[in-house]
């Protein structure tokens, strides 16, 4: 466990990914390689922009994450009313975590795509499936798959920050135990 | 914000085991939420009968649920001991109180010696 090396005296990392959505964002934060919290939330019924992300900053009150870990879409010359909030959104997530002195990380979503590619998941589903077997708690909220007429589940938001992390946590050599997560550990 | 104690599983513990607030306050015998949720913001410290609480219901060891707390009250012992240490040590080994000087100075050679 990462209070067990803590005590140790090792310095155990703090990453928070977010998954930002027009009207709700998922997050995981991993201490270590340690899926220490997880979650989805809406902004009361608002769209993700500056005043609504209230709920965001609780979040980094409560965890004090060394580090932000957000997926990167890239930007379109002409963003849709959703876009846009989620970009204001980001946008201020970022002003939030420059005021705490928190780095912020982006992942394209390429990387991802990649990184779970060389495991064999194609798939959201797989990928989804995959980190539930990567992280026992979030097994319990695995969503069935979806079928192309259905909208997507909730706690799918949750999956994808989780991917985010872990594509970012593969990428990084020196974090934490210097040892990068492989899935189904 | 300013009165946190960071470092409490107490949150992590809870959900792992898919208990909501409300539940876990029932288990320990509270009867609303609002505590726990203090807890585990660590606004407030739990009582040593429901920190025990939260040791039987998760079991595992309130150092490892309470790290944060854990790790400054250590570190706040081994200061106070270290000083403890060389107030003993400073003392001369002769009057009437030589016999608990050694005691103690043993003592903290055993305390030593297992950690």
């Amino acid at each position: 466990m990462a209070y067990a090396a803590k005590e140790q005296g090792v310095i155990v990392r703090k990453v928070i990914a977010f998954e930002i959505r027009p009207r709700r964002f998922g997050f995981v934060v991993l201490e270590g390689l340690e899926l220490v919290d997880w979650g989805v939330r809406g902004y009361g019924g608002k769209l993700a922009t500056v005043g609504s992300i209230k709920k965001i900053e609780s979040l980094l009150d409560f965890h004090q994450p060394h580090r932000i870990v957000v997926m990167d879409r890239g930007g379109r010359i002409a963003p849709t009313e959703p876009e846009k909030a989620v970009l204001q959104g980001m946008t201020a997530l970022r002003s939030e975590a420059s005021r705490r002195d928190i780095k912020v990380s982006r992942v394209p979503t390429n990387r991802i795509r990649g990184y779970f590619a060389k495991q064999g998941c194609g798939t959201k589903h797989e990928i989804a499936s995959a980190i539930a077997r990567s992280f026992e708690p979030l097994a319990w909220k695995l969503p069935p798959k979806r079928k192309p007429w259905q909208r997507e589940p909730y706690h799918a938001l949750m999956f994808d920050a989780a991917a985010t992390a872990m594509t970012f946590l593969s990428e990084r050599k020196s974090s934490v135990t210097s040892k990068a997560p492989q899935l189904g550990e | 914000m300013s009165n946190r104690i960071p470092g409490n599983y107490l949150r992590l513990h809870r959900r792992k085991a898919g208990l909501s607030q409300r539940e876990l306050a029932e288990l320990v015998g509270y009867e609303n939420p609002w505590a726990v949720s203090r807890h585990e913001r660590s606004l407030t410290v739990p009582p040593l009968l429901i920190a025990l609480a939260y040791q039987e219901v998760f079991q595992v060891p309130l150092s490892a649920i309470f790290s944060g707390i854990h790790t400054t009250v250590s570190q706040v012992i081994e200061k106070n001991i270290a000083a403890l240490n060389d107030d003993l040590g400073g003392r001369s080994g002769k009057g009437r109180s030589a016999n608990g000087t050694a005691q103690k100075l043993e003592w903290l050679t055993q305390r030593k010696s297992k950690a």
